[in-house]
């Protein structure tokens, strides 16, 4: 929940009036995060998730929400994939070998677990990325990426244990995937000149503020890192 | 004779009842059945198509041919009918059976010998496989559409959508689901959702360990020597000039209480301003802030540093070379508040630095500038009297003398201020709280 929020954060080397006055009470559900800025929505989900402060007012959490699905930040670095999980569980309280195993199972080559995050290749960092966010069993999930949808064992299974997880609990959902904010939203967390609303009319929202164009979309930019993630269609499994 | 004409003239000898006479009834009976038998059929052959118009033409005269074909056409809605084909589906039947047709009928205008052996109209092939092409696109697409469409529908219901997987990874999902059931079953509590500070410190105290033993596999050990090092150095200094004493205090050790908690100081001063504004990837952890990474890196390097002046105590005391404390308790209390102002000096540059970047090229400086003021090479009763108030401003002098009046049973410092020190922990606390308070709103998580 937000409460007379002021968020003047710098972005991009300049100062943006994010939020101005912003208050907002946001039932569990599962919500497609819009603007006319997609650039700036990790710094808005930031905000929504509690992980910065706003200038002013407040931000109340009443459930276990994830931290941003997809982000990478913390997936790098020194450390090897088991000390990253053993950090992580013992910050949740998550029965360690439960999830290693967890991890072990759904990831194409959990070998790497036992190697430095940097020397990982990037399919695997998404990979650890988006299974270890499985493990805490949070009420809201925040994704700031796109969800994995290529035809692989990975993104079969990943998709399969998240429509579990979701069931009953919310999400808020950042992509440039106008058909994934559709498939798995149904509404509009709609951000505007400052505020936040909530808009039922989610396709109507959608074409008022586009996400930008898909990296799946941009004949250019395919397949430039392991954010790939391929055909949606084929995330059907029909094909 | 034109097209029209030709359906005029059928026309009129229907509506004559001039049609159709039983060989002509046989045929088309024949055109409807086969034509319904076959629409629908998996990998038929087109042929086959032709063939059901080629067997029934010679019952009819030229103009009279479109009584056969519609009959056809009338076979293939009966046959999509009867076997409920999809939209997608009857289309293509429709237009695969109307093309064959079409085809046959421009080769009879052109005076094709159509009864010859092995007759086919030409481009039958080709436009049977781009239909072909077309159809499987469209079915694809309408698979996708459906499936999309069931994927929406679970979506506002509310209930898990069914991801077709194979068969393998069907026993590897049976596997996982129990594993995160049993995950989240046994996962501790949060508190309305957060998790409670106190119990990010354990985490963060073996997080901290591991990234410093990831820097080298001798960085835990490097953080015994670099101490070591510069003590031998300083204490050289002392011994070759022929003092053996400073106030009472030997000066081995003195410049061991000196020259650790100056490094510890330093080491806390950088690492918790590193950790404030330099992992900004952990901050997409909640529990974790960037206050928090500071103060938990500067608590372990306190902690190392203070086994690492207890190991050279010790071993020194072995040696002869090292005196034992005399207030423990209150070298302890003396070291955690220089520890204090580190951390809180650490996380005012790094809130700085946090605007100007470039602040931390000073921050060495200020550090070194700090370092002649504190107490760390002499104490202020070395001094003459007239210079003393320039060194005691420095609440680190205080702090470092008040150190050593509490190690050493021969020295009781007469310039330290407890009052002063306690004072200056507390307005660089609160220095650092609002510091951060006004940096924190620009500090994204990466």
């Amino acid at each position: 929940m937000l409460e007379n929020v002021l968020d003047v954060p710098r972005i991009f080397g300049d100062s943006h009036v994010l939020l101005e006055d912003a208050s907002l009470v946001l039932p569990i559900g599962r919500y497609a995060l819009l603007s006319a800025n997609p650039e700036y929505h990790p710094a808005l989900i930031n905000i929504l998730t509690g992980l910065r402060t706003p200038r002013r007012g407040f931000v109340y959490r009443t459930g276990f929400i994830s931290w941003p699905i997809g982000r990478a930040g913390f997936v790098r670095g020194k450390l090897t994939g088991i000390q990253m999980t053993k950090f992580i569980c013992s910050l949740y309280g998550i029965d360690y070998t439960a999830c290693l195993n967890f991890i072990s199972e759904i990831m194409t080559a959990p070998e790497f677990l036992q190697k430095r995050i940097a020397e990982w290749p990037s399919y695997v960092r998404l990979e650890y990325t988006f299974s270890i966010a499985l493990v805490p069993a949070f009420d809201m999930f925040v994704i700031d990426a796109n969800i994995p949808i290529e035809e692989t064992r990975f993104s079969r299974l990943w998709r399969s244990v998240f429509e579990d997880r979701i069931v009953g609990n919310g999400l808020i959902l950042s992509t440039f995937r106008e058909d994934q904010l559709i498939d798995y939203c149904t509404k509009a967390l709609v951000h505007e000149q400052g505020k936040f609303w909530i808009d039922d009319d989610l396709e109507a929202c959608i074409r008022r503020y586009p996400p930008r164009q898909s990296r799946a979309e941009q004949p250019s930019g395919e397949g430039l890192d392991g954010a790939d993630f391929g055909d949606s269609a084929e995330a059907d499994g029909l094909l | 004779m034109t097209n029209q004409e030709r359906i005029e003239g059928w026309r009129k000898k229907r509506q004559a009842g001039l049609l159709p006479t039983d060989p002509q009834a046989n045929a088309l009976s024949a055109a409807f059945t086969r034509t319904l038998a076959l629409v629908g059929e998996p990998n038929l052959d087109i042929r086959s198509i032709v063939q059901i118009a080629l067997d029934g033409l010679p019952a009819f005269p030229d103009a009279d041919r479109r009584e056969l074909y519609q009959r056809m056409h009338e076979g293939t809605d009966a046959a999509i009918k009867k076997r409920s084909l999809s939209e997608v589906a009857a289309d293509y039947w429709t237009r695969r059976v109307k093309g064959a047709v079409r085809m046959l009928e421009a080769d009879l205008r052109k005076g094709v010998d159509v009864f010859s052996s092995g007759y086919l109209p030409q481009g039958l092939a080709e436009f049977d496989s781009k239909l072909e092409a077309g159809y499987r696109l469209r079915t694809r697409q309408m698979r996708i559409t459906r499936a999309r469409e069931e994927r929406r529908q679970a979506t506002r219901e509310d209930r898990a959508h069914i991801i077709p997987v194979p068969a393998d990874e069907a026993a590897d999902l049976a596997r996982l689901r129990p594993l995160l059931d049993y995950l989240r079953a046994v996962q501790r509590p949060t508190h309305n959702g957060t998790v409670p500070p106190f119990q990010t410190v354990g985490p963060l105290f073996l997080l901290r360990l591991l990234l410093i033993q990831a820097d080298s596999r001798i960085a835990l050990i490097w953080l015994f020597v670099g101490p070591l090092v510069i003590m031998v150095l300083w204490s050289s200094m002392y011994i070759l000039n022929g003092m053996r004493f400073v106030l009472g205090m030997d000066t081995v050790t003195f410049t061991l209480t000196g020259v650790v908690i100056w490094v510890m100081l330093r080491q806390i001063v950088f690492r918790s301003s590193e950790a404030y504004v330099g992992a900004r990837g952990w901050l997409n952890f909640e529990p974790l802030s960037p206050v928090i990474m500071s103060v938990m890196t500067g608590s372990v390097y306190f902690l190392v540093y203070i086994f690492v002046l207890s190991t050279m105590v010790g071993f020194g005391r072995l040696l002869g070379l090292i005196s034992l404390p005399d207030d423990v308790l209150g070298v302890l209390s003396c070291i955690a508040g220089i520890a204090i102002i580190a951390v809180s000096m650490g996380i005012l540059f790094a809130s700085i630095a946090s605007r100007w970047a470039f602040f931390m090229r000073f921050s060495s400086a200020i550090e070194r500038f700090l370092q002649v003021f504190s107490g760390v090479f002499f104490v202020s009763e070395q001094l003459p009297y007239e210079y003393r108030k320039y060194f005691l401003w420095c609440p680190l002098a205080h702090g470092f003398q008040l150190l050593r009046s509490a190690y050493f049973k021969a020295y009781k410092s007469q310039d330290a201020n407890l009052n002063y020190f306690l004072v200056a922990i507390t307005l660089f606390v609160i220095s650092a709280l609002v510091a951060d308070r006004l940096a924190r709103p620009n500090l994204q998580p990466t």
